[in-house]
């Protein structure tokens, strides 16, 4: 089990971090588009 | 961006950095699973920062419904974290299924199965996809006050999902934290959890304000864009 388990380990990290770099790009996209016209609520 | 966005930034990637050094290097592996163990360093900060946000969309919902014809600012302000925090959650959620379903195919043989704790999760999941939905397809001035709505009675799931593993027998392990006696893991494993579980709740606080930010700006422009088009319309009738 202890090599299948080390590859399932390696996909869940690669999971985390993928799914949380999807996201951070949808919202730094938003970000931006938001400030591009007028600064408020910051 | 702001400096102190930078800063957290900057602290937040640290602890991460570490906290992968110490969940992978540094703890031993588990005595019965071995290395395949380490996905709880990933497992529980998910679950705690679905169940912090998740509370936090809550508050908000509770906030707007409240001030929404007496402090039009706050209201807004409320209902602009109240989206941000809801997104945040889906992303714990899903993380926490999907890492829980590879761990359940390395210890368990299977990648899903329909017991109380994993189906009342996805239902939640699902509950916060359709909460997004209907905030983005929905118009008019009644759709925030119907997410608010959604979002409270949503949130009814959370503590069914918590209090799953006490209530039925499920396939999913009970409580690792405050369950029967005896249970916990070993203290030499808990510095994983502890760096993983600060660094991963600070980014999902680091991404939630810059959604808010920019959920809160649009939501000014669009309320800006009302008022100009509703005098336009009155200059237009000759009032």
């Amino acid at each position: 089990m202890d090599s299948m388990g080390h590859e399932h380990l390696v996909l869940a990290y690669a999971a985390t971090i993928a799914i949380h770099l999807v996201y951070v790009t949808y919202v730094a996209v938003r970000y931006r588009a938001s400030g591009r016209k007028g600064q408020v609520g910051n | 961006m702001k400096l102190w966005r930078w800063v957290w930034l900057a602290v937040t990637l640290g602890v991460l950095v570490e906290g992968f050094h110490v969940a992978m290097y540094v703890v031993p592996p588990d005595a019965a699973q071995g290395n395949v163990q380490r996905i709880f360093y990933y497992h529980i900060p998910s679950w705690a920062g679905m169940g912090l946000f998740f509370l936090i969309n809550l508050i908000c919902s509770l906030v707007y419904l409240a001030v929404r014809n007496r402090n039009q600012t706050l209201a807004l302000k409320a209902d602009s974290l109240a989206v941000a925090s809801a997104e945040m959650g889906v992303v714990f959620c899903l993380i926490g299924l999907v890492t829980g379903s590879l761990w359940g195919r390395a210890v368990w043989g299977i990648w899903w199965t329909w017991d109380a704790r994993l189906t009342s999760t996805l239902v939640l999941w699902l509950i916060y996809v359709a909460y997004l939905l209907l905030r983005r397809f929905a118009a008019g001035p009644q759709m925030r006050t119907l997410a608010a709505v959604m979002a409270i009675f949503g949130y009814v799931d959370v503590p069914i999902v918590y209090m799953s593993t006490r209530w039925w027998r499920t396939q999913h392990p009970g409580p690792v934290f405050g369950g029967a006696p005896g249970s916990g893991i070993a203290p030499s494993m808990m510095p994983a959890v502890w760096w993983n579980l600060a660094g991963w709740l600070m980014w999902g606080i680091f991404v939630a304000s810059l959604r808010y930010v920019a959920q809160y700006r649009e939501e000014i422009k669009e309320q800006e864009a009302g008022l100009a088009a509703l005098e336009a319309h009155e200059i237009k009738a000759g009032r």
